[in-house]
């Protein structure tokens, strides 16, 4: 197999003097056609602005050094402008992260996927319409002819990640970067484009998976390259690295895995202090379709001291569920109780004075922020609203394990790990009962989200918390919940306890979402 | 390389080069104080009276005895400038103080009023979009009359809907927003978040559009004078001067000209102002 891509001694900075930020700082990588190559690593690691280096789109600030950069014998380094845009799209097919807005709202499927077919005469223009249909049939977008004339707006996710792929592999490249292509996607959606990247591989594409989730790696990489602070710290076989990582960082990567350890012990009984019999929401649809029943009957019992975790993929109801549970709306029908009182017919004025008993993180915590106010004032709000007066801002950051100085700064400059702890912090400061949790640690790295994970569960033990935890991610539920609730088209599928429930499903889909989770090969030494 | 390492030389490339990012503002700073000095007393910057006609000085072009010039009558053009900026920039100030007051009132009762209330509000709004503005100006001051009372009644009005609208926009999409509802959740009274997190941030674009919109009321206010719909004659406004002066324009460009150059320049200050203090006003919010 011959040798598609070379790097040696890439280095990427960005500014100079006293502003100057190493990015990448001299990795060199090879790939070779047929092969899957993944690039590790988290947040600020260099891994992205490696994969931009590649496509010459480092930026005008970046200035890029390497030995050498050459894509099937041809040296990079020497392109100018325009002939980096011959080489993009024709020779590099980039699939980028975040379908939901990589994709021009008002363009066509169809004219999407011809513009690099187009730019690059790649086919006469009589046949790019034909084409355009077989790439849609080749990525397994259902009906093709039909949506080659929709807008983005009428996919969903997973049909736009494949569309977004079909327009990278439209010119038929010989190497294809895919950074990040599975983040916020639902767990069958992930399986299924992994398989798609799969297929390209065999069929001889050179893929370079860029990506911070070790498990979606494990399902097709070769090899695997660790990235922190620019460098590559690990670079082996697949196999070899995820089952005897010798770097103590890959070592840490895998064991921030969710899902590898058993569900928690399951808690002492203990009272209700959430109860939703028979909830009922349904939202008018465009034209004379039938109202879309968002939550179809959903009951639950929530104890304090208690994680039920609610799984389903994106549209199943698990946020409508969340907000019906928090009152944000009101149900067509059923009731819910919180703290053995009544709570979803009470009204406005009477419920003011007790929402502080349920609070919600959400999967976003920099847009629960007043962008006007520092970490400070959020706190001392969230205090005020809670009528504490023993409790500190300090004590507060000290509950999450935040450094006391960044209470001065603003949620915009923190990471996402540091905002989701204000987040807790903020829910933590009003003393609830209930804390609603709508996929926390979703948008975040994994050894980030197992840290997040780790300070939730430790929060329950000491102030007796009940969760109510939503996530899509079936190795996070099964790692903090106690019970389990399956959600379908805003059904409950399946309940019951997460051991049962996760090893021994029942459900027809609850065993498909089990089987779409990647798996990882076991550890050889546990150190 | 750090800090230390580089060469005397290059180090002050780049202090200077972040210098002149921060020339505009500052620039436009400096020409509304001088601004506020001229419509305050006028007398510190130009000492004459604005109408002194001289029949030995008609129409002398710009030089050491009258720095802009003289108009028809032999008069100062500086100290006409000078003592007409009170007027030019009142009519615009308050018009546009008005069409905030009047706006934020109509797009908080669209937004927070209910439906009913909101269809009325909006359609009005639209009606009044619809038609150009100039031409509902002058509607308006046809009824009632030409004087300066009219005119910033009828500028004020005119502006209205653009600000209107952008409250209501902004309330709805707080409204909505995860923060506002993080609050409701911490049992906050609807007043309470209104006031901690709907008008704080609703605000500020807001005022960015009303900076802007003081540059156009102002050049408004000056057609309208110019249409002679304005202050009376001899009163110098800077409309009312661009107006006169077009018929000598063949023969004497400054007399047009330079009120036009002013006029301009001012509209500009205070829109590169008003940008660069939405700006900082944000900073808070990389992106």
């Amino acid at each position: 197999m011959s040798t598609m891509l070379v790097v040696r001694d890439l280095s990427v900075t960005f500014g100079s003097g006293r502003h100057r930020v190493d990015a990448v700082r001299g990795i060199s990588l090879t790939l070779r056609a047929g092969r899957c190559l993944a690039v590790v690593g988290e947040s600020g690691s260099g891994k992205s602005v490696t994969a931009r280096a590649l496509l010459g789109l480092a930026g005008d600030h970046a200035t890029v050094r390497a030995g050498a950069l050459e894509l099937d014998g041809t040296d990079l380094t020497r392109l100018g402008p325009r002939q980096w845009r011959r080489v993009r799209g024709r020779l590099i097919g980039l699939v980028p992260q975040a379908a939901m807005v990589a994709l021009d709202p008002l363009r066509t499927v169809g004219r999407e996927v011809a513009e690099p077919l187009r730019l690059h005469r790649a086919v006469p223009p009589a046949d790019i319409g034909e084409r355009v249909v077989e790439l849609l049939t080749d990525t397994g977008v259902p009906e093709p002819r039909i949506r080659v004339r929709q807008r983005p707006g009428q996919l969903s996710g997973g049909q736009r990640q494949r569309v977004l792929i079909a327009s990278a592999i439209a010119c038929r490249p010989p190497l294809v970067i895919a950074d990040e292509p599975t983040t916020a996607l639902d767990v069958t959606v992930q399986a299924q484009i992994l398989t798609l990247l799969d297929d390209l591989r065999r069929a001889g594409t050179a893929v370079l998976l860029i990506s911070h989730d070790l498990a979606v790696v494990a399902q097709l990489a070769d090899e695997i390259a660790v990235m922190r602070d620019g460098r590559i710290v690990e670079h082996g076989p697949a196999a070899r690295v995820l089952t005897a990582p010798e770097h103590d960082y890959t070592r840490r990567l895998l064991d921030a895995v969710p899902g590898r350890g058993g569900p928690p012990a399951p808690p002492p009984s203990a009272p209700v202090v959430l109860r939703a019999d028979g909830l009922v929401k349904t939202y008018p649809r465009p034209g004379r379709a039938a109202p879309l029943r968002a939550v179809d009957g959903v009951s639950l019992r929530l104890h304090a001291g208690e994680t039920l975790g609610v799984v389903g993929e994106s549209g199943s109801g698990k946020s409508t569920l969340a907000r019906l549970v928090s009152a944000m709306v009101a149900p067509d029908a059923g009731s819910v109780e919180l703290d053995g009182g009544p709570w979803h017919d009470l009204s406005e004025r009477e419920r003011r004075g007790r929402r502080t008993e349920i609070q919600t993180i959400y999967q976003d915590p920099l847009s629960s922020f007043d962008p006007r106010h520092t970490v400070e004032v959020i706190l001392r709000h969230a205090l005020q609203a809670g009528g504490e007066r023993r409790r500190t801002v300090t004590d507060l950051l000290d509950l999450v394990g935040l450094e006391h100085g960044l209470a001065r700064r603003r949620p915009a400059l923190l990471s996402g790990g540091q905002q989701q702890r204000v987040a807790i912090a903020r829910a933590l400061a009003v003393r609830p009962r209930v804390i609603v949790c709508d996929e926390p640690v979703s948008a975040l790295d994994v050894s980030v989200a197992a840290q997040v994970l780790r300070l939730l569960v430790g929060l329950q033990r000491e102030h007796g918390l009940a969760y109510l935890f939503i996530s899509h991610h079936l190795g996070v539920v099964r790692e903090v919940s106690h019970r389990v609730l399956v959600l379908k088209d805003g059904r409950v599928v399946e309940s019951g306890v997460t051991g049962e429930v996760l090893d021994a499903p029942s459900h027809p889909y609850t065993r498909s979402l089990l089987k779409a989770v990647p798996a990882m090969p076991p550890r050889e030494a546990m150190r | 390389m750090a800090v230390a390492d580089l060469p005397p030389a290059d180090l002050a490339v780049l202090s200077g080069r972040r210098r002149a990012r921060g020339v505009g503002p500052v620039l436009a700073a400096v020409f509304l104080v001088l601004l506020a000095v001229a419509a305050i007393a006028p007398g510190l910057l130009a000492p004459g009276s604005p109408d002194t006609t001289s029949t030995a000085d008609l129409l002398r072009p710009p030089g050491a005895g009258h720095l802009f010039g003289t108009d028809q009558n032999g008069r100062d053009v500086y100290t006409r400038i000078v003592h007409g900026t009170r007027d030019s920039l009142l009519a615009g100030l308050a018009a546009t103080a008005l069409a905030l007051a009047a706006g934020i009132v109509v797009g908080a009762v669209g937004a927070l009023g209910g439906r009913i209330a909101d269809n009325l509000t909006m359609r009005l709004v639209e009606v009044l979009l619809a038609v150009p503005g100039l031409v509902t100006a002058l509607l308006i001051v046809a009824v009632a009359g030409p004087g300066t009372t009219t005119l910033i009644m009828a500028i004020g009005f005119i502006g209205m809907p653009a600000y209107a609208r952008l409250v209501r926009g902004q309330i709805l999409q707080l409204r909505g927003s995860a923060f506002v509802e993080a609050a409701v959740a911490q049992g906050l009274r609807p007043a309470r978040v209104a006031v901690r997190h709907i008008i704080p941030n609703a605000v500020p674009p807001v005022l960015l559009l009303a900076t802007i919109g003081t540059g156009a009321a102002i050049g408004a206010s000056a057609a309208l004078s110019f249409l002679g719909l304005g202050p009376r004659p001899p009163d110098p406004q800077w409309g009312a001067m661009l107006q006169q002066g077009q018929d000598y324009f063949a023969v004497a460009w400054w007399t047009a000209t330079i009120p036009g150059v002013v006029l301009t320049l001012t509209v500009l200050a205070i829109t590169t102002l008003g940008q660069h203090l939405q700006r900082r006003f944000d900073g808070g919010n990389p992106g």
